[in-house]
């Protein structure tokens, strides 16, 4: 039998349907990250954002007689589910809550300075504490963005997504998805001041 | 075309979605056109720094932990008895319902004597049995006085 690895998603899902575990495990293997991210992306909390991957993928599994590939890619259904979880958790109200919260704590995000490429190549103090600024300010900003313009910039910057993919996520058009990621970049140079 | 237009397919062509025609008509722009080649450059920068902003890693553990939950949940689903497919639920269900409705209506008598032993009683000869009189007699003495006592 060929390794799960070497698979397509369609054909994992076309096993896993069939009863296979090993192939739905290997799903989980390889969209664990994204939809982690996606899901911090949108929440801002690591401890919502693994709960959310957790329910997802349950919601995926016992749902997953519904998943047919004429309807889009499985990617894309994932990633629908992944953010409705998100969007679910993360209500308006929290999100108000937590930005009152957030508002001058830069601890928040010093967990991953250290896995920030663009902070890790600064040789002198000086240097590095400019770039610690600009990730935060750039972090501050991202998290200011409506949700969906936030979703579609950070699917197509972060997940290098085609525009067609992120249009199914977020179930809307093509050009939809152009005019978001455009206002998104455009409202960021706005907040950060440039 | 005006400057906006123009900074829409700078994103497009940050985004590698730009091509032909369109490409080198903006190319010209960016040439000549300050604003526009200052937001290229801003939006560049802002997009690498985007990409940058990665949530911090997950627990290697995160995977386990759902495969985890997976398992259980096939082995609870395998092991119940009365899992069904959705299509056999119905019929199993109506099938029940009239299986008690039926023993029901045996209000306590067994089978042999339901199907066997049933001798249908006359509802007349009930009445006589319990007032000695007929369902005629009973029903010429409503509101007879005598009948109160």
């Amino acid at each position: 039998m060929e390794r799960p690895d070497n698979l397509t998603d369609e054909e994992l899902v076309l096993h896993a349907q069939k009863g296979s575990e090993a192939h739905f495990n290997a799903l989980v293997d390889r969209y664990t990250q994204m939809v982690y991210r996606l899901a911090y992306g949108i929440t801002g909390r690591s401890q919502d954002a693994e709960d959310i991957v957790q329910e997802t993928f349950l919601k995926v599994f016992i749902h997953l007689d519904r998943f047919s590939p004429s309807k889009g890619t499985f990617k894309s259904w994932l990633l629908t589910i992944a953010r409705n979880q998100s969007i679910n958790v993360f209500s308006l109200l929290k999100r108000n809550v937590l930005r009152i919260f957030n508002e001058g704590d830069p601890d928040q995000t010093s967990l991953h300075y250290s896995e920030n490429p663009l902070i890790e190549h600064q040789q002198d103090v000086e240097s590095l504490l400019s770039a610690k600024q600009e990730f935060f300010k750039v972090k501050q900003a991202v998290d200011q963005l409506p949700e969906r313009q936030k979703t579609a910039l950070m699917l197509k910057a972060q997940e290098n997504m085609s525009y067609e993919e992120i249009a199914a996520v977020l179930k809307t058009s093509v050009s939809s998805v152009e005019s978001l990621i455009f206002r998104a970049r455009r409202r960021l140079l706005e907040i950060i001041g440039k | 075309m005006d400057c906006l237009d123009f900074q829409k397919q700078v994103s497009l062509l940050i985004d590698g979605v730009l091509s032909g025609t369109d490409k080198k008509t903006l190319d010209r722009h960016l040439e000549g056109c300050p604003e526009c080649s200052n937001v290229y450059r801003l939006m560049a920068t802002l997009n690498e720094q985007v990409r940058s902003l990665k949530a911090p890693a997950t627990q290697t553990a995160l995977a386990q932990k759902i495969k985890a939950r997976i398992a259980s949940r096939n082995l609870l689903r395998s092991s119940d008895p009365g899992f069904l497919p959705h299509w056999a639920r119905a019929p199993l269900f109506a099938t029940i319902i009239l299986l008690a409705l039926g023993l029901g209506n045996f209000a306590g008598r067994s089978l042999f004597e339901v199907f066997i032993m049933y001798q249908p009683e006359n509802v007349v000869d009930l009445l006589v049995q319990e007032n000695s009189q007929s369902f005629g007699e009973v029903v010429m003495n409503i509101g007879n006085g005598e009948d109160m006592r």
